[in-house]
């Protein structure tokens, strides 16, 4: 076998990073879209405002109650992208620390809100059924999220409009696990499981990470140490 | 004249929709693909303007849809994105002078909308 060229082991090297820049990509624009949108319809309401007053100008009254209602409408998209700006701003930081204690249940259910736009779009339904409250893995929080959302994001792709994925976590022997489960599947789960393996294998690597089916449960399975060996 | 707005954003369509209705446009407004369809075979619309980015049913393939039920329909397409990609694909199904980038302008809108239906007429 010919031996790898300096460029083919950097470009191995560097697969967890472009996986993550990709990842990163992915969700500012998801977070962008979602932006756009509270700030259209805040300019959508604005503007019924100023068509509401130039009527009045011309002597046709107006309902208050029409006006309050318009006014609620902003306020609640205000609230909306508020709550979208907190979760860039925590996805942001979440490449701050190369190695972290991160609480897994809580990492779960904020990748719920990251993904939720793709499922909606995909018309799929995220369920969350964290059974413990609250505990922790010394892990790489960026990768691990990236690695939780390529997961995910191959779920919602692969299977019908109208589904529902449940996600969970639960500590284990080894550390934790967080498992994917969806019933009505149309492929194999062996399917959805190589495609995910395919994409995923630089971050299952710097996770010391593992994906299965769980033959008892038949979801799909990942599994993280308790504390990552090289921290 | 009658248009059809979709997006999956109610708020906003409803919105856009009154804000229409106040000039003199009759506006219809639906969230998703499947309700455009029904609407769209049950009534006759001049414009149907749609997001590029609807859930199941994306707004390329429902313009294709739209336009097999109702040859003679026009449309604008509307987008929060503003990338290139998605331009491309507006434009490719509507034209470069039919896409529209989120937040839309009301009188750019009817612009649009008045320069479509003035062109149906004149042909």
């Amino acid at each position: 076998m010919a031996p790898s060229s300096s460029s083919e082991v950097s470009v191995a090297e560097d697969a967890p990073a472009v996986c993550g820049l990709q990842f990163f990509g992915a969700v500012s624009a998801s977070i962008s879209h979602e932006l756009k949108n509270a700030i259209a319809i805040v300019n959508e309401h604005a503007g019924l405002l100023e068509d509401l007053a130039a009527l009045a100008e011309r002597g046709r009254p107006v309902d208050p109650k029409r006006l309050k209602q318009t006014a609620t409408q902003i306020a609640r998209q205000v609230q909306r992208a508020d709550g979208i700006i907190r979760n860039m701003n925590r996805f942001a930081h979440s490449i701050d620390d190369p190695v972290k204690t991160v609480d897994l249940p809580d990492m779960i259910c904020f990748l719920a809100a990251l993904a939720e736009r793709k499922a909606t779009m995909a018309g799929v339904v995220i369920e969350l059924a964290c059974r413990d409250a609250s505990f922790s893995v010394q892990t790489r929080p960026f990768f691990l999220l990236n690695l939780l959302w390529l997961c995910l994001k191959t779920l919602i792709e692969m299977i019908p409009s109208g589904a529902v994925v449940q996600l969970g976590t639960d500590p284990n022997d080894r550390g934790a696990g967080v498992w994917f489960s969806c019933e009505n599947l149309d492929l194999p789960e062996e399917t959805i499981l190589n495609a995910i393996r395919k994409q995923a294998e630089p971050l299952l690597c710097v996770l010391n990470a593992d994906v299965v089916i769980d033959r008892v449960t038949g979801c799909i399975a990942l599994s993280v140490p308790k504390i990552i060996c090289d921290a | 004249m009658n248009v059809l707005l979709v997006d999956d954003e109610d708020q906003l369509v409803s919105t856009l929709a009154e804000r229409l209705e106040l000039r003199g446009i009759h506006a219809s407004w639906v969230t998703n693909g499947e309700d455009a369809i029904l609407m769209v075979k049950a009534r006759e619309f001049d414009v149907a303007v749609l997001d590029v980015k609807l859930p199941k049913i994306g707004g390329i393939e429902l313009k294709r849809k739209l336009a097999a039920i109702r040859p003679n329909l026009k449309f604008l397409f509307m987008t929060g994105h503003g990338s290139q990609e998605d331009f491309d694909a507006g434009s490719r199904e509507a034209g470069k002078d039919n896409y529209l980038v989120k937040p839309v302008r009301i009188e750019e809108l009817i612009e649009h909308l008045l320069n479509l239906v003035q062109a149906e007429q004149k042909a």
